[in-house]
């Protein structure tokens, strides 16, 4: 085997060649002095650069490449997937009831029908979830009426600056949970 | 800096000098890495860029090729002549 060439040795470092081919360099690199120095050289290059630390990235970095490696998706607003859903599905069973038929006026007929079996069903389902919500209310009344007397209570015995103060402190936190929440999750790009 | 790197057309068959100084071996590993350092900054932006993104972030061809938008194979060419003259101007430092 004559000797490596230079492109050879780094596949050989990057680990990059079949190991029928790096069985043959590892004979040939047995042999000859001089392959095996260069080997040796780059593989010490190559240490010391893998060392480096990390250089900072410039600002824009992460969105280069996230725009060469995924680039955005433009999203469709809800209400425009829920009319062509909902389009489609209306013009298949349009065509469907054609192909069986059936008369325009026997179509018009069954669709209003269904439309007002749909709308009783969303009226008797409205009407249920009013209820269950006034009986929660209800059921929630005395926590509430038992937290405000708390507050009350509290509020006669303290100063209204001190409230004030309290308030604001309260405001703070809340907000800088906020936007740490916000920051650690990414929302918002 | 501006002698060629005697390459091929594909740039990636040099074949070793008889005379090759071990230039690595000149030098402790803590030292090279300084010395690799300060090469660096002499290397073209495009190519020291390249020989970063392999060796320090450890990107793959593959990666590196998605984020120029370039073929592999011309990533490689260019990782290669970038190792070559950090190698070369090492040679010449020492």
């Amino acid at each position: 085997m004559s000797c490596l060439r230079i492109s050879d040795i780094y596949e050989y470092i990057d680990g990059a060649l079949s190991p029928e081919r790096r069985e043959e360099m590892d004979r040939h690199l047995d042999l000859c002095p001089k392959c095996r120095q260069a080997l040796e050289d780059r593989q010490r290059i190559a240490a010391a650069a893998s060392s480096l630390a990390p250089f900072e990235a410039p600002d824009d970095f992460a969105d280069r490449v996230m725009a060469r490696v995924a680039p955005a998706k433009v999203k469709s607003p809800a209400w425009l997937i829920i009319l062509a859903a909902t389009s489609t599905m209306l013009a298949v069973t349009m065509m469907a009831l054609v192909a069986s038929g059936t008369s325009a006026v026997e179509i018009l007929s069954r669709v209003s029908h269904s439309f007002w079996a749909y709308a009783k069903s969303a009226a008797v389902f409205t009407a249920k979830a009013a209820i269950l919500l006034s009986l929660a209310a209800k059921a929630a009344r005395p926590l509430v009426e038992s937290v405000y007397g708390c507050l009350s209570a509290l509020t006669s015995f303290i100063n209204p600056w001190v409230q004030v103060l309290i308030l604001m402190l309260t405001i703070g936190v809340v907000v800088s949970l906020f936007f740490g929440i916000k920051k650690r999750f990414s929302w918002g790009g | 800096m501006s002698e060629p790197l005697g390459q091929d057309e594909d740039g990636m068959t040099l074949d070793i000098p008889d005379d090759e100084p071990a230039v690595g071996r000149k030098f402790e590993l803590a030292e090279l890495r300084q010395k690799v350092e300060k090469v660096l900054e002499k290397l073209p932006g495009s190519l020291r860029e390249l020989f970063v993104w392999r060796h320090v972030n450890e990107l793959s061809y593959e990666e590196m090729a998605e984020i120029k938008g370039l073929p592999i194979g011309t990533i490689k060419n260019r990782v290669f002549q970038a190792k070559e003259m950090v190698r070369r101007i090492l040679e010449e430092m020492s």
